[in-house]
């Protein structure tokens, strides 16, 4: 289902948007990335997944309140719409059924 | 440093809404890293993500939509541009009617400049072929003429390795051909066997091989060939000319166009000329022309300077007042003015003038277009205001704005086209040109498109810049007026205007005045009159000449007849300074007097002004051997009593028996050079006739018949002396026709913009003058107050003009030895001129203004 369509990374950023509820903006998800997974990922990566999913409907975001830190910058703070919950269930729900439909044997690794 | 840059860049190319939540990430990071890694690093990696984050899906949304064609909003913009027009007719038509009469007026000129530059641009390996001339250095001056010494062309070649060709060419020659019972007088010279490698012509008949090897080949243009031989070829074909004998035709030439400085209708071999001009095997004789072909690539001032010393080389012991240089052909056309043996110019000078004027009229035209375009800029101000609140940003008002005035442009360029196509015909009659022009030529079309669109281009970016700045709430709020800056941009605009335009009408003025002036000028004879008939014929036989003398006076319209070498215009004539001489005269005197050999009654034929002494007198027989002199062959001669001094001209001996006024037998351009007048009738060459110039018809008639019956295979052929005077100045006669023309174009131009500002003005200022006039102001005061501050600005137009127009024509005077002053009747004719017109064109706008009925214009208020 093209709608549904998610990358590997995307599935990853999408999923932690979700993890850090209320708490999703570019550093803290970049951050919590490389903690989970244990990876770098780069802001321009990252970016531009977020706006991509946003585009597609995935992702919601909001500007937050103006602080002190980061030279007064807002944070803009991602949320996942119902259609993005949607997407997830029906991209894990495709792998598991697949990884369900792989019969026995192909997990048997006796030497030949 | 690096984040500040990173920043910037970052900000260059990101969406919008995207930069400040990215950046403040970005600025987290930097911070986390400046305390973890130090400045350095946080930096670097500041500028790695920026880079990094160029992004399809962060770019800013205009670079990848905005290139992409909206037929939509082109439709808009063009539906727009076609209302606007619509609704404001009045003005389009305004913009519309100057640019077509500056595009079709500077588009001529240009043609003009452009067929004047390519005179001579028709010969092949153009780079190569050069014009032989020489500088002959006299006491007091140095003359420059294209006469060389006769044995040149025959070592030229061998004496300098750059010298690939060269060839010898006389003066134009008048034959007559004949045919069996068709007979032709052409116009042409005698040339040298490698003539058609140097000059080239295209062959119709015939070719260059072997050209002019022998001494009877003919070689024909193609107008010349038709009238003799109609459509039939005429290659090897037998044509007698007059005087020297049958010829064969070996070959037609496509016609020499007047685009050549070397014009002829026919060539014919030199060495039949040099065998009876024995005088050109000398070296101090000069009179040959000659053009050479030097090899690829020569330094022409190294040649030149290695050739300088060869005429004094060949000469040895005498000295010689000649050395010769090579000027390259492609230049001799608008560089021919010599003056003490350096370059002054010549045409050239009149291509810039006339490149300046088409480049001014362009000019004037897009300011027209710029202060028509601003000044209504108010009336717009509402459509500007509400299109942004909308939501047009200001580059799509830019885009709307250029359009309407690339769109008039382009029109008006297009029209220009036609009124080009239907002009050139009368423009080329007046000037004696053959230009073309046709929209159908792509070439042409482009270029003229090109100039189009470049004007509106120009004229329209200022008006699109103010209209789309403008403030939306000062706009929409209604108490909008145009900026003050706009305004005196106007103003110097219009003041700008006023002074090329004012220019343009005082030189034309001082042109016309130094022309009304030559034609006026006290020559020292009378030029009216005199009808002028070449010898030719039988008319060479001095019994013949005898008899058509007593023939034409016995008729009255004749009042004196005289055969002479030359009329009184001696432009290229013989000259010497040797030949002439006096038992006193020093050696050193290296003076050049111009000759003229003249029968009896030369002197009463012109009403010249005799000093002292006599004229001719036919009954006594020795004063073949004597002179007579002008005052300033007297003053050279430096005695005490130069009548009755023993003088000896070219061997003869004998006294000078008058002394003539000085009288401008050259161009009006220099002074009068010592003069020597010795009867030989063997050297005459033209009959000047004086008529009463009551019955010219029936003068010229009898002129026709006499000259029948006693020169019958010639066709009767005449000029006044009048004319031929005027063709002296023919380039002076056709910049004053011309800026006659141009410079009323650019003065139209001018107006016309002023009457467009003058109706704004009067529609501007419409409520003020209903209170005027409520306040009891009388149409006179209104007027006044409209008309004050146009006339202001085209005073200061006009003041500025003066000296720019004064100190640019004196020194065009300058170049004539003879000029009227510049004066101040031309400045008062060109102020009061202008002044009027001004009144005329804003009067109409002021007393509509002053009519109104103020109720009608303050009801609403």
């Amino acid at each position: 289902m093209k709608r549904y369509q998610l990358g590997e990374f995307e599935e990853i950023v999408l999923l932690t948007v979700g993890v850090l509820h209320g708490d999703a903006y570019g550093v803290a998800i970049k951050e919590e990335i490389e903690k989970r997974l244990n990876r770098k990922a780069s802001v321009g990566a990252l970016q531009s997944a977020l706006r991509r999913m946003e585009d597609k409907g995935f992702l919601t975001s909001e500007l937050g309140e103006t602080t002190k830190t980061r030279g007064g910058k807002r944070k803009r703070y991602f949320k996942i719409t119902a259609f993005g919950k949607e997407a997830l269930d029906y991209n894990i729900q495709t792998r598991l059924d697949l990884l369900r439909e792989i019969p026995n044997v192909a997990f048997q690794f006796k030497p030949c | 440093m690096l984040k500040r840059f990173g920043t910037r860049l970052f900000k260059l190319y990101c969406h919008s809404g995207y930069q400040e939540d990215i950046l403040g990430d970005l600025d987290e990071y930097y911070q986390q890293n400046l305390v973890k890694k130090g400045s350095s690093y946080a930096n670097a990696k500041f500028l790695v993500d920026v880079l990094l984050l160029f992004r399809l899906s962060l770019l800013r949304d205009k670079w990848l939509y905005q290139n992409s064609i909206n037929i939509a909003m082109i439709q808009t913009i063009f539906k727009t541009s076609f209302r606007v027009f619509w609704k404001e007719r009045g003005y389009a038509l305004l913009n519309v009617l100057g640019l077509t009469v500056g595009f079709t007026a500077s588009v001529l000129l240009l043609l003009y400049v452009e067929s004047e530059q390519s005179v001579n641009g028709f010969h092949k390996d153009l780079d190569q072929v050069y014009q032989v001339l020489e500088h002959q250095t006299f006491s007091e001056t140095t003359i420059t003429t294209e006469s060389t010494p006769g044995p040149l062309i025959t070592t030229f070649k061998e004496d300098f390795p750059e010298v690939e060709a060269v060839a010898a060419y006389t003066w134009p020659y008048e034959l007559l051909f004949t045919k069996e019972d068709q007979r032709h007088k052409g116009s042409g010279r005698w040339a040298s066997e490698d003539f058609f490698k140097i000059f080239s012509v295209d062959f119709i008949e015939g070719n260059a091989d072997s050209a002019l090897t022998s001494p009877t080949q003919l070689y024909l243009s193609k107008s010349t060939k038709e009238r003799l031989f109609g459509d039939e070829p005429a290659l090897s074909q037998t044509v007698d000319i007059d005087g020297f004998g049958s010829f064969q035709v070996a070959g037609v030439f496509e016609d020499v166009s007047n685009e050549s400085t070397i014009d002829f209708d026919f060539i014919t071999p030199y060495q039949v000329w040099t065998g009876w001009n024995e005088w050109v095997n000398y070296w101090d004789n000069n009179g040959i022309r000659g053009i050479a072909k030097l090899q690829p690539g020569v330094d022409i001032d190294q040649f030149n300077a290695k050739i300088e010393g060869y005429v004094q080389e060949k000469l040895g012991e005498q000295e010689a007042t000649a050395s010769i240089f090579v000027q390259p052909l492609k230049d001799r056309y608008l560089y021919s003015n010599y003056e003490n043996g350096q370059l002054t110019g010549g045409r050239i000078i009149y291509i810039r003038l006339l490149t300046a004027v088409a480049v001014f009229i362009l000019l004037i035209a897009s300011i027209n277009f710029i202060n028509l375009a601003t000044a209504r800029s108010t009336k717009r101000a509402k459509e500007v205001g509400v299109k942004k609140v909308v939501g047009s940003g200001r580059g799509h008002l830019l885009l709307q704005f250029m359009t309407e005035s690339l769109l008039l442009a382009t029109f008006s360029a297009l029209l220009a086209g036609i009124f080009i196509m239907l002009l050139i015909e009368p423009l080329n009659a007046l000037v004696g040109k053959s230009m073309a022009f046709s929209l159908l030529d792509f070439d042409q079309s482009v270029r003229l498109l090109l100039i189009g669109l470049s004007v509106g281009f120009v004229s329209g970016i200022y008006p699109s810049m103010v209209l789309s700045n403008f403030k939306t709430i000062n706009v929409l709020k209604g108490s909008f007026k145009s900026s003050r800056g706009s305004n005196s941009l106007r103003k110097g605009l219009v003041v700008f205007q006023f002074m090329i335009s004012t220019t343009l009408i005082i030189s034309t003025l001082i042109v016309q005045k130094q022309l009304d002036f030559m034609e006026n000028k006290d020559l020292g004879y009378t030029k009216e009159n005199v009808v002028l008939v070449p010898l030719e014929g039988t008319l060479w036989n001095r019994d013949v000449r005898a008899q058509l003398k007593s023939r034409l006076l016995a008729n009255p319209n004749f009042t004196h007849v005289a055969y002479s070498s030359e009329s009184t215009l001696i432009n290229s004539g013989t000259s010497s300074a040797s030949g002439f001489s006096w038992s006193e005269k020093e050696n050193e005197l290296e003076a050049n007097f111009n000759l003229l050999f003249a029968e009896y009654d030369f002197l009463e034929t012109y009403t010249i002004e005799l000093l002292k002494g006599r004229s001719f007198d036919p009954l006594l027989a020795t004063d073949s051997m004597h002179v007579i002199i002008n005052e300033q062959t007297a003053k050279l001669m430096n005695v005490e009593d130069p009548l009755d001094h023993t003088v000896t001209l070219w061997g003869r001996t004998g006294r000078v028996i008058g002394i003539v006024k000085d009288f401008n037998f050259s161009s009006l351009h220099s002074g009068i050079d010592p003069l020597v007048i010795s009867l030989r009738p063997g050297n005459s060459q033209v009959l000047n006739a004086r008529i009463t110039g009551e019955n010219n018809q029936e003068s010229l008639t009898h002129l026709d018949k006499v000259l029948k019956e006693l020169n019958p295979n010639y066709p009767f052929e005449y000029n006044f002396l009048e004319d031929s005077y005027e063709a002296q100045y023919q380039s002076e006669l056709v910049i004053g026709t011309l800026g006659n023309y141009f410079s009323g174009i650019a003065i139209f131009i001018s107006l016309l913009g002023l009457f467009g500002l003058a109706s704004f003005a009067a529609e501007q200022r419409i409520k003020e003058i209903g209170v005027r006039k409520v306040l009891g102001a009388g149409v006179l005061n209104i007027i006044l107050q409209m008309a004050k501050g146009f006339l202001l600005l085209v005073g200061i137009g006009f003041l500025v003009a003066i000296p720019f127009s004064y100190f640019f024509m004196d020194d065009w005077l300058g170049a004539f030895t003879y000029r009227t002053e510049v004066g101040v009747s031309v400045f008062l004719i060109a102020g009061l001129a202008s002044l009027l017109i001004t009144i005329v064109t804003i009067g109409y706008h002021a007393i509509k203004a002053a009519n109104t009925n103020p109720v009608k214009s303050l009801r609403y208020e």
